[in-house]
């Protein structure tokens, strides 16, 4: 071994080296979905069609910008929206409703301008809104043709009424109580990631029933989507500890039980959430922690998602550059312009997907429920309905 | 701007390095050190390593006593006083016990490991019995340079101690204090000062005693260049580790990781590197790094860290993709190895690393990826933990601004620095030594320290 070693540096050409693997795999994903956000500052009332409903317009602006977020929110907001629609639907002369009304030539265009407000495909909507949509089709279909355009709509308005009811509202408190039963009435240390509309709903039914309970909330660093958890439960009273990812395996020493919420619910039993939900899980899972996921039926979805990248949503990557909270330092982080960087890319996905077997059961609406029995637990929900 | 409003220095390794040079005097600069340490301007392994064998060298050339019965003791209450003052940073504690290591090697090429094993044990039993025989113990045990008489037990050969002349006090005096033991009494074989003034007929030994100071002390120079050479050695495993069309995914880019990287880079530009920014506390670092710019006041690594290196490893040609924490379980499917900056390694295949590496190694783990840490020899313990939370380092928190009045009152947000990471997770360990599996993991590092067995810490 020579004393000093001359590294010997092979020339690569940055541009003419052709992309391959992961790399390939992530721009790829990339111009496929920011193709659609090139002009991500200026998404608003020109990207819609000329028919497209002004909340519906509202809504897409408050999903771009991130305002409202989440597939709860997300869906209950939509059909706020349809609702509003269909209210001021009128049929056009010639047309009837039953004809006009669901297809590509109305409701289509607001669901599209929609789905544009965020980079995904269509197949990635999230079931939520997915089932919303579909059931909403179906409902109007069911129509009676002899009915009035005004009646119809009523009858329309009273239906999404309902659905939303049944399907968030009550679901909600029904999968609150079943839940809460795993914090114990005294000494529980409650561990959830990120903030999850319905997790938070189990917290407070716990409270509710006077059970002294620590919840930790670990947050993602890049959405801090935790923190608005966080601010919730002190207002209620509730013992909270904040951390980001990286500290997940010091919390958990203490923790008792696992709460989740989810994006959706995918056929093989996996759960697909907020990136770093699979990293909980699976931290949670090697201390033996019981993992419960907590989703309303309309989240279960009959896809499939054996693919973490592929079928996933990106992010913002400027993200990753985090925000000086050092006052003296006003420059931001190191990695801003990595852009002009060559062969350099940040990357920040916005789900993951649970693998079945870091999860020890599902709580919906109708109970709790095995993973691996997620396909029979839609199949009796589907047949009820 | 920036660098005028950090331009507050603190005297930290290279200070320290400079006043050895130029003004040492042995309980002054110990007292220094020690209070760099605990000032924490000198922290993190390598530079502690550094500074604690430098430290070392000077000591033992300028210590009165240089013999066996003289050093022993003395690199004992050395071992505990330094890592009284950063008991978590165990390179302190491992230089001191590499010396006694080689104070060990040492004399039993000179035949004298008899009087090694006596004044280990002398000095061990000195600290338990303290109370009964001792009573006006010196206050700071590392100014007791000489030794108390060393006894031997009666399983040491006895021609070699029959060859030995024994003042009659000295025997009386070993015999009391032996108390209860069988054991014909044992002699020092040379004298303390104290209690056997005279010395003759210890000749051979003495002389051999004599060679001692200078050996131990080319060995530590030894130690000091192998320290200086660690990352090199290191970075020799790089190109047998990395191939062509590899995934690699790291925690972090700590400055030997990264030149690691850059080493294989140099043979083969062909992988993809991902790289987790890490926790808060690393994460400007990591940024840095992959932008290949200077970390703006990154004193915390070594003083061998080379700020920004010439060729960064995007232009030579590797794929890096920077991701957040919560992403590592997305992307660990496609990624062949995983790679991790070792803080220490314990005897039993445990690692100390940056807070969330664990969480990179576990799901590794759990996905059948071979995870290999990068340690060199002086971050290699002798040391099994029983309880992991006393090997975790706790700092200020970071993920909860103070002007968030409401978060900080209402909300506890602890800020881990280290992971523990239990053994058996990490495959293998790229060192200085060469690669070693987890399972030869405990014979290399007693054999490191010339030790029959393992510590517990």
């Amino acid at each position: 071994m020579p004393a000093k070693v001359v590294e010997k540096i092979v020339e690569v050409p940055a541009e003419s080296k052709k992309d391959q693997g992961i790399i390939a795999l992530l721009k790829e994903l990339e111009s496929e979905q920011f193709e659609k956000r090139k002009n991500k500052d200026s998404f608003g009332v020109e990207d819609a069609q000329n028919d497209v409903h002004p909340s519906i317009v509202t809504l897409g602006i408050q999903m771009n910008k991130g305002i409202i977020r989440g597939a709860t929110a997300r869906t209950m907001a939509m059909l706020a929206c349809l609702r509003r629609v269909i209210d001021d639907y009128e049929t056009p002369r010639d047309q009837t409703l039953i004809r006009h009304l669901p297809t590509s030539r109305y409701l289509s265009h607001q669901i599209s301008f929609l789905t544009s407000a965020r980079p995904m495909t269509g197949a990635m909507l999230p079931p939520a809104m997915g089932n919303s949509i579909r059931w909403l089709k179906t409902e109007i279909s069911r129509i009676n043709p002899d009915l009035s355009d005004d009646l119809a709509k009523r009858h329309l308005i009273d239906r999404i009424d309902a659905f939303i009811h049944e399907k968030f509202t009550a679901a909600d408190a029904v999968i609150a109580d079943i839940a809460q039963d795993y914090i114990d009435v005294e000494g529980s240390v409650v561990v959830t990631y990120s903030k999850s509309s319905i997790v938070q709903q189990v917290l407070l039914r716990a409270k509710e029933l006077r059970k002294t309970f620590r919840v930790i909330v670990v947050d993602n660093r890049v959405t801090l989507e935790g923190r608005n958890l966080v601010h919730t439960l002190v207002e209620e009273d509730i013992e909270v500890e904040y951390v980001h990812t990286y500290a997940l395996d010091h919390v958990l020493q203490d923790a008792t039980v696992c709460l989740l919420g989810a994006q959706s619910v995918l056929a093989d039993g996996s759960v697909c959430a907020r990136a770093g939900t699979a990293l909980t899980a699976a931290m949670a899972k090697r201390m033996n922690l019981p993992v419960i996921v907590c989703a309303e039926m309309v989240k279960f979805s009959d896809r499939v998602n054996i693919d973490q990248i592929v079928m996933n949503e990106l992010g913002d990557p400027d993200a990753l550059i985090p925000e000086n909270w050092d006052t003296r330092f006003p420059e931001p982080g190191h990695l801003k312009g990595w852009q002009e960087q060559p062969n350099t890319m940040a990357v920040s996905l916005m789900y993951d997907v649970t693998p079945a077997e870091l999860i020890s059961s599902i709580i919906c609406e109708h109970g709790s429920t095995c993973p691996t029995d997620v396909p029979g637990v839609t199949a009796i929900a589907a047949k009820r309905e | 701007m920036t660098s005028q409003l950090v331009s507050i220095h603190t005297p930290g390794l290279k200070w320290f390095l400079n006043h050895l040079e130029n003004e040492f005097e042995s309980q002054a600069s110990l007292q220094l050190y020690i209070n760099a340490l605990k000032r924490r301007s000198v922290r993190n392994p390598t530079p502690c390593a550094f500074g604690t064998a430098h430290l070392l060298l000077r000591l033992v050339s300028h210590h009165k006593d240089a013999t066996v019965q003289g050093l022993v003791p003395f690199a004992l209450n050395l071992e505990t006083e330094l890592s009284a003052a950063r008991p978590r940073e165990m390179a302190i504690r491992n230089m001191v016990r590499r010396l006694l290591g080689v104070i060990r090697e040492e004399s039993q090429n000179l035949g004298l490991e008899d009087l090694f094993e006596a004044a280990m044990r002398d000095t061990e039993e000195d600290e338990d019995d303290d109370d009964v025989f001792t009573p006006n113990k010196p206050p700071t045990p590392v100014a007791r340079t000489l030794p108390r008489i060393p006894l031997l037990s009666s399983h040491t050969s006895f021609h070699v101690q029959s060859a030995q002349v024994t003042s009659l006090f000295s025997s009386l005096a070993s015999a009391g204090i032996a108390g209860t033991r069988p054991t014909t009494p044992k002699v020092s074989p040379l004298p303390s000062g104290i209690h056997t003034p005279d010395n003759n007929g210890q000749i051979s030994q003495a002389q051999d005693q004599r060679k001692l100071r200078s050996t131990i002390i080319e060995d530590i120079q030894d130690l000091i260049e192998e320290l200086e050479n660690c990352d090199k050695n290191i970075n020799d495993l790089a190109p047998s580790l990395i191939h062509r069309h590899e995934v690699i995914m790291t925690y972090g880019l700590p400055s030997t990781l990264h030149k690691f990287l850059l080493r294989a880079a140099v043979k083969n530009p062909d992988f993809t590197l991902i790289v987790v920014e890490g926790n808060p506390n690393i994460m400007h670092h990591t940024h840095g790094t992959v932008m290949n710019k200077i970390p703006i006041g990154d004193e915390s690594d070594d003083a061998t860290q080379s700020a920004a290196t010439k060729k960064s490893l995007q232009e030579r040609g590797v794929q890096v993709v920077v991701i957040s924490d919560a992403d590592i379980f997305n992307f660990i499917s496609r990624v062949n190895k995983v790679f991790i900056q070792a803080n220490y390694v314990l005897c039993n295949g445990a690692v100390v690393a940056a807070a969330g590496t664990s969480n990179l190694a576990y799901v590794a783990q759990t996905m059948k990826k071979p995870v290999i840490a990068i340690a060199g020899t002086h971050q290699l313990c002798p040391a099994v933990a029983l309880n992991k939370e006393d090997l975790i380092e706790m700092g200020p928190s970071v993920t909860v601004r103070f002007n968030e009045g409401e978060l900080v009152d209402h909300a506890d947000s602890p800020n881990p620095l280290t992971d523990y990471i239990d053994p058996g997770t990490v495959a293998y360990f790229a060192t200085n030594n060469g690669l070693l599996p987890a399972a030869s993991l405990q014979g290399n590092i007693l054999q490191l320290y010339h030790m029959p067995e393992a510590d517990l810490v």
